[in-house]
C-alpha cells in the first residue's frame, strides 16, 4: 500500500474504513473515554470532536513526514513526543481563543495524548504511508470520531436536559448570542447526561451503525 | 546519525516550539483567565459602584459617592458533594446577601450543579438572607431554604458555606 497512487478508489477507501467500516469510535473502541465524558452536551462534544480531528491530521503528517528516519527503537516513543507536542500547541492555542470553552473540556484536551486512535493511526497507516494519503486517512478517522462523538453530544443533550445546541457561545465566541433550541420546558431525563447514559446511547449507537453494515466480528 | 541522537534532537526541537508557543501565549491566557474571573465577579456588583480591592478578605463595593456599601469574599468549602465547592458571596453594607457566583465544582451534572449561576438560578434565593432572619440549616437539617432534589448534600453544603461567609464576614466587622 506504501506506494500507492493517490486515486479516487484510495480515498474512497479511507473514507469509507474511517467513517463506517473502521470507525475509530464504534468499531476499533478506542477513545472511550474522552467519547463517553465529554459528550453530554452538543457544545463540548463538537469542542472536543474538532480539536482531536486537528491534532489527527497534524500528527498524521508529521509522522508521515519523517518515516523515513524512523529507527525501529525510536518509533513509538517519537510517535508520542509529537502527538504530545501538537495536543499541547492544541490546548494552548485553545486557552489563548476559546478560554470559555477550555473551562469545560480542558481535561479531556489533555487526555488526547491517550487517545489510541492517534497513536494507533500513526503506527498502523502514517508511518508507513506518503503524506497526502496520511493526511487524508487523519481527516477521515478524526472526522468519524467527531461524528460519533456529536451524535452522542445531540442524542444526549436532547434527552437530558431537552436542549439542543444550547452554549454554542464557548465555541464560536461572545458574538454568537443564539441561545439553543430549547425543546421543551423542565428537567430531562437525567440518565441520558449521567455517565452510564453515555454507555446506553454508544451503546445504540454501534447497534444502528452493526444493523446498517453487518457485525464485523461476523464477517471474517 | 544513531537513533539516541535522532530522538535527542526530535525532543529538543518539540520542547523549543512548546516553549516558544507558551511564552508567546502566556500574557493573553492570564489575561483570559482573569476576565473570566472578572466577569462573574462584575455580575455581583450593582451599576454604577465599583469593586476596590480591601485588605486581606476580598473586595469592597464602593458606590457612586465613594461610601463602602458592601463586600465581595471569594469562599470555598470542602463539604460538596465531590468534594470542594469555590464561589463568590456579595453582600451589602448591613450584612445581607447581594448574590452569589459559584466559580469552581465538581457536582454531578443534573444534580448538585443547578449550584452554577449558568446552570439554573438556584443561588439568586439566597439573595436578600442575613444571619438573624433567615432559617439556615438546624441541626435536624431543615431550613428554610430550596434544597437540590437529588442533591442533599450539595444544597446542604451551599447552604451552610454561605451561612459561615456571613459569619465570617460579621465577626471581621
Amino acid at each position: 500500500m506504501s506506494e500507492q497512487p493517490l486515486s479516487t478508489p484510495a480515498i474512497t477507501q479511507l473514507a469509507r474504513e474511517g467513517l463506517l467500516t473502521n470507525n475509530p469510535a464504534m468499531v476499533q473502541m478506542l477513545g472511550l473515554c474522552p467519547l463517553l465524558a465529554v459528550s453530554g452536551s452538543t457544545v463540548t462534544a463538537l469542542g472536543l470532536g474538532l480539536t482531536t480531528l486537528l491534532v489527527l491530521i497534524a500528527a498524521n503528517i508529521t509522522i508521515s513526514l519523517l518515516r523515513g528516519y524512523l529507527d525501529d527503537v525510536i518509533r513509538l516513543p517519537l510517535q508520542i513526543l509529537i502527538i504530545a507536542t501538537f495536543v499541547t500547541l492544541a490546548d494552548l492555542l485553545l486557552q489563548f481563543w476559546l478560554f470559555d470553552l477550555h473551562q469545560r473540556i480542558g481535561l479531556f484536551v489533555a487526555l488526547i495524548v491517550t487517545n489510541c486512535t492517534l497513536l494507533g493511526r500513526a503506527e498502523l497507516f502514517a508511518s508507513r504511508n506518503p503524506v497526502v494519503l496520511s493526511a487524508i486517512d487523519g481527516l477521515m478517522m478524526g472526522l468519524g470520531f467527531l461524528l460519533v462523538l456529536l451524535a452522542m453530544g445531540i442524542i444526549r443533550e436532547v434527552i437530558g436536559q431537552g436542549t439542543l445546541f444550547a452554549n454554542m457561545h464557548l465555541l464560536f465566541g461572545t458574538g454568537v448570542s443564539w441561545p439553543g433550541w430549547q425543546l421543551w420546558e423542565g428537567r430531562g431525563f437525567l440518565l441520558a447526561v449521567l455517565p452510564p447514559g453515555a454507555f446506553l446511547v454508544l451503546g445504540c449507537l454501534i447497534a444502528v451503525k452493526n444493523l446498517m453494515t453487518g457485525n464485523p466480528d461476523e464477517s471474517h | 546519525m544513531s537513533a539516541a541522537l535522532k530522538l535527542s534532537v526530535a525532543a529538543a526541537i518539540c520542547s523549543l516550539l512548546l516553549a516558544s508557543l507558551a511564552g508567546a501565549t502566556r500574557e493573553q491566557i492570564a489575561e483570559n483567565e482573569q476576565r473570566y474571573q472578572q466577569s462573574l465577579l462584575l455580575d455581583l456588583v450593582p451599576p454604577g459602584m465599583t469593586l476596590e480591592v480591601n485588605a486581606g478578605q476580598g473586595y469592597s463595593i464602593i458606590d457612586a459617592n465613594n461610601v463602602v456599601s458592601g463586600a465581595l469574599v471569594a469562599r470555598q468549602t470542602n463539604a460538596g458533594y465531590n468534594g470542594r465547592i469555590k464561589f463568590w458571596l456579595a453582600v451589602d453594607a448591613t450584612q445581607r446577601v447581594t448574590g452569589i457566583r459559584v466559580t469552581w465544582h465538581q457536582e454531578t451534572p443534573g444534580l448538585g450543579d443547578p449550584i452554577d449561576h449558568q446552570v439554573s438560578d438556584w443561588s439568586d434565593q439566597f439573595i436578600g438572607a442575613d444571619l438573624q432572619n433567615s432559617s439556615w440549616v438546624t441541626r435536624r437539617g431543615s431550613t428554610g431554604f430550596d434544597m437540590l432534589s437529588g442533591a442533599t448534600i450539595t444544597s446542604r453544603a451551599m447552604i451552610n458555606a454561605v451561612h459561615d461567609g456571613l459569619q465570617e464576614l460579621a465577626t471581621n466587622e
